[in-house]
């Protein structure tokens, strides 16, 4: 068997976890939430900003370019350049010159110098005169810029020996061609400070940024009020969680003290139940007891008495014998108390068992009224019997004769010489009843609702001294109740007394057994 | 009363009450049976086996072996095992009779007894009979 309540313990262990985790949770819970809002739009936004910003640069890169290009042009336009200027280093005197021509490109933004490429990669001319003569070392972007079309790079100034170790310049490759001619003759290259390309995207980027750290603001505040009630709704569910931890802990604490309540009431029923057991086995013992130890006794006077009374002892004069009569009768009347008795007590412990058998009222009440003749004879009572034929009914016959017995023995005993009785069968669809009429005495009203009652005797008939136990009608009521049957009495005090039993014919009585001896 | 071969028969009574005891002995010894008495379960047994009595009357409620345990005991011993039991019984109530025929006894007399009647049921069981 498994140890009481280990569910409920259990149980317990895990609301208890759940409340400390639940209850903990909310705060962390927000600031997290929080933080990775934050993080989220913070990255997002750096995304924006360095694709803007690529973007930006890269149109900047280009505007830029594209305005050296326009100045190259204008330059070249100009018929200032030459197809020899690209053929060969340019004498000092031309150098000269293209000095004086690309000082005007000085109004280029950020202008820092030009140099001529020839198409072998020959600087034939720099405004910084230390490139000149010496091939473009590194630069690819020339030879690209040879196919016809202007390209531009970002990189490093060079220094005198072509290394690219300088500031950080925008690099304009324009290819130069005459009229007609598909193929450029070579490339002007203008190198333009980058910081102009800078200044010009973040030009654009700044706004850009500016908003777009406004929106990030705007965003999140208003993701604020969002993430409070997400907070919120997060708290009220586990507050609400630990309160249903805490009615189920409740309603288990309840549960568990119904169970131990239901336990010991179950107990305390099984020690009831233990002791009417107990009750009834001593009730059982005491009735076998009584029986045995009354009627031992008894056994012994009656026999000893018939034996005297047998002449077996000796002969006995008449006086004797109407002594030992007296003796006899009573005697006889103590063992019909005891029986008497133990009827009542078993009826009491529902031990009244009835035989089943067919049986015909009329023909008991008839043998009824011819033993109770020579009684009512003898207090010149009129005995009469009306009976009209009924159904036969299902019942015990000992047990019913022993009702008619005694509501005639009855009758007898309460009318005084010269009355009458009678005795009426008669029935219906669903009953057989039987009347016993006399022209008594009476029963004072007052005692009616008590007669039927164990050892209660009507005052009328103790004020008359007229035997009896009390316990005669209680039988009757017994028998009858045993059959499914009624009994009911009318009566007026001086006028006489009518008892009537009602039998059922469909008689819904305990099933067959043997008749008990009880009498 | 006189058995076929002459002799009176003999009849066992056993009740714990010295009085009806002796009642009973009487009666029956009226009734022209040899008797032999017994105070308990026990001696009712004993006298059984070594007198092989032609019936046996035996109070139901005695201390020791009651009347049913004797019947039962009767009943295991060849020489017994078809002697007739009259169980007298002051609960003559339904289980108590049957409880008696369970255990072999062959009549039973309620208490208190009538003279008549137990002489008319000893007779009834004593009369030849196929066995």
């Amino acid at each position: 068997m498994r140890p009481p309540f280990a569910d409920g313990l259990r149980v317990n262990k895990v609301l208890a976890r759940a409340r400390t985790t639940k209850a903990a949770n909310p705060p962390r819970l927000a600031l997290r939430i929080a933080a990775y809002t934050a993080v989220a739009l913070l990255f997002s936004s750096g995304a924006t900003l360095w694709f803007v910003h690529r973007n930006t640069t890269s149109q900047a890169e280009k505007e830029t370019g594209a305005r050296a290009a326009f100045v190259a042009k204008v330059l070249l336009e100009e018929q200032n350049l030459r197809e020899s200027d690209f053929q060969r280093v340019v004498s000092p005197t031309r150098q000269r010159q293209l000095d004086a021509l690309f000082k005007r490109a000085g109004t280029l933004d950020g202008f820092l110098r030009a140099s001529l490429v020839s198409r072998t990669g020959l600087v034939t001319y720099s405004s910084y005169h230390g490139l000149m003569g010496r091939p473009l070392a590194t630069s690819g972007a020339y030879r690209e810029a040879l196919g016809g079309k202007g390209v531009h790079t970002v990189g490093r100034l060079r220094d005198s020996f072509g290394i690219e170790n300088g500031i950080k310049v925008l690099r304009s490759d324009l290819p130069i061609r005459s009229e007609g001619h598909a193929h450029a003759f070579g490339v002007i290259e203008l190198a333009q400070d980058y910081r102009v390309v800078s200044r010009r995207a973040n030009e654009t980027l700044l706004p850009v940024a500016g908003f777009l750290f406004l929106a990030l603001i705007v965003v999140y505040l208003s993701l604020m009020p969002i993430l409070r009630r997400v907070t919120a709704a997060v708290e009220e569910r586990n507050r609400r969680l630990v309160e249903q931890a805490a009615t189920l802990e409740r309603s288990l604490a309840a549960a568990q003290e119904a169970r131990g309540e239901a336990e010991a009431a179950r107990r305390a029923f099984a020690e009831q139940n233990k002791r009417l057991r107990e009750l009834d086995r001593l009730k059982d013992e005491f009735l076998s007891l009584v029986s045995h130890e009354l009627r031992t006794p008894l056994t012994s006077i009656r026999g000893y008495l018939d034996l005297v009374l047998d002449e077996e002892a000796g002969e006995v004069n008449p006086e004797q014998r109407r002594f030992l009569e007296a003796v006899e009768r009573n005697s006889g009347r103590l063992l019909r108390l005891v029986g008497d008795l133990l009827f009542v007590a078993q009826a009491d412990a529902g031990r009244l068992t009835l035989e089943q058998e067919q049986l015909d009222v009329g023909l008991i009440a008839a043998h009824c009224v011819e033993a109770a003749s020579p009684a009512a004879d003898e207090k010149k009572i009129e005995l009469r019997l009306s009976t009209a034929p009924v159904p036969p009914l299902v019942g015990d016959r000992g047990r019913l004769a022993q009702v008619l017995d005694n509501l005639v023995s009855n009758a007898l005993k309460f009318t005084p010489e010269g009355g009458s009785v009678e005795v009426r069968t008669y029935s219906d669809d669903a009953h057989v009843s039987v009347e016993v009429s006399d022209t008594g005495i009476g029963i004072p009203v007052a005692d009616q609702p008590r007669l039927f009652e164990r050892f209660f005797r009507s005052s009328i008939a103790t004020d008359r001294a007229i035997p009896g136990t009390g316990l005669g009608l209680a039988i009757v009521k017994a028998i009858v109740e045993a059959h499914g049957g009624q009994i009911s009495v009318e009566s007026k005090e001086g006028n006489g007394t009518t008892f009537r039993l009602e039998l059922p014919l469909t008689a819904e009585s305990e099933p067959v057994e043997p008749a008990e001896e009880a009498a | 009363m006189k058995g076929q071969d002459g002799h009176r028969p003999l009849v066992l009574v056993a009740d714990d009450d010295e009085d009806i005891l002796q009642l009973l002995a009487f009666r029956l010894e009226h009734a022209g049976y040899e008797v032999v008495q017994a105070q308990n379960g026990k001696q009712a047994l004993r006298l059984a086996l070594e007198l092989h009595p032609a019936l046996a009357v035996l109070d139901v409620m005695m201390p020791g072996l009651d009347g049913y345990e004797v019947t039962r005991e009767l009943r295991r011993h060849e020489v017994t095992s078809v002697m007739p039991v009259i169980l007298l019984t002051a609960r003559a109530q339904a289980s108590d009779v049957s409880r008696g025929m369970a255990a072999g006894a062959d009549d039973y007399v309620k208490k208190p007894f009538d003279a008549r009647e137990l002489k008319d049921r000893v007779e009834r069981l004593l009369r030849p009979r196929l066995v």
